[in-house]
């Protein structure tokens, strides 16, 4: 009996061989799943991340834009951006206005040398002053009143 | 068998890509054929490989370090295949009712190949059964690989085996004789 079954595993081996030995030999197909992943992560990128993206942008753009105002607001106490470009033109003017002092002189004058190209005395670089800063005043801060404080009257006793 | 498939079973860390990848490469063939065994349609049987190693792919993070990983790629594939054999016995079971009375069509070219006595006794017998038959006498595995292939204790393996061949000699008697 234990011989008849050894006989009937050693069939099954041969004829399993013949069956599907065959079937082992083919080509193994490209593992796909990484590009599967590196898909799933693409329409990210593509959609929503661009979508994302402009958000923050645009965000960051409005930051930066009423930060700008919040400045101009503070330092001209007043909403209207047409103060603004006033503030902006006061503080420009004095600065262009001091160029006509001895800045304004044409070079040869303050450096009588400059004219005889090659006299042998070196140029002397011309001295420049930085613009004054706007003076910034900070905003008056509101004045608070104190509320006055009720006395408790005691009601007469009958 | 190729020279690398006898080779011991190398380390893997569960979660790396690419101890994945060369665990698929060095078990597509076998998992295939053992579906070809199982199934005897290499068409499904190919269909359910790629399904189970996208199914272990998945759960690879998962996979613990000590247990055989071929095995264990082995029952998420088995796993697939009787899902796939039971959808196709009751699509099976639809037509011959849509066909009473109609000639039976002709078998298809891919089937026809594996149509031998012993691929036909295969089809036959449970498909977790014709599994440790091929697991058994086709890729030599011990008892314990075919439990953790199968998802059974190890104990219960040579009963589950004894069954199979008790099955096949049946189905085989005029092929044993």
């Amino acid at each position: 009996m234990a011989r008849e079954m050894r006989t009937f595993e050693k069939h099954l081996e041969d004829e399993l061989h013949v069956l599907l030995d065959a079937q082992a030999t083919g080509t193994i197909p490209a593992w796909r799943m990484s590009a599967q992943s590196s898909r799933r992560v693409m329409p990210f990128v593509g959609g929503a991340g661009v979508a994302v993206g402009a958000k923050i942008l645009t965000g960051a753009a409005i930051a930066v834009l009423a930060a700008g105002a919040t400045t101009e607001i503070v330092i001209t106490h007043s909403a209207n951006p047409i103060d603004w470009a006033r503030n902006v033109q006061q503080q420009v003017q004095p600065s262009t206005g001091s160029q006509g002092g001895p800045h304004s002189q044409p070079t040869s004058a303050v450096h009588p040398s400059a004219s005889s190209v090659g006299s042998g005395s070196p140029a002397v670089p011309p001295r420049v002053s930085p613009p004054s800063l706007p003076a910034v005043t900070p905003p008056a801060l509101p004045s608070i009143t104190p509320l006055p404080i009720p006395t408790a009257s005691v009601p007469p006793l009958p | 068998m190729p020279e690398e498939e006898a080779a011991a079973e190398p380390e893997y860390t569960p979660g790396s890509a690419e101890d994945f990848e060369r665990l698929y490469r060095r078990s597509y063939r076998k998992i295939l054929v053992t579906l070809i065994g199982m199934l005897g349609d290499p068409a499904a049987a190919e269909d359910c490989t790629q399904e189970a190693f996208v199914r272990a792919f998945r759960a690879w993070s998962s996979w613990r370090p000590g247990a055989p990983a071929e095995a264990w790629l082995h029952r998420i594939a088995i796993n697939t295949a009787v899902s796939h054999w039971r959808r196709q016995r009751l699509r099976q079971v639809g037509e011959i009712i849509k066909r009473i009375g109609r000639p039976a069509p002709p078998a298809s070219p891919a089937t026809i190949a594996e149509n031998s006595e012993l691929g036909l006794a295969l089809r036959k017998i449970p498909a977790k059964q014709a599994a440790a038959i091929v697991l058994r006498y086709y890729h030599g595995y011990t008892n314990r690989e075919i439990g953790a292939a199968l998802g059974i204790p190890e104990r219960t393996v040579a009963s589950r085996l004894a069954a199979a061949k008790a099955r096949l000699r049946v189905e085989l008697a005029d092929w044993v004789e």
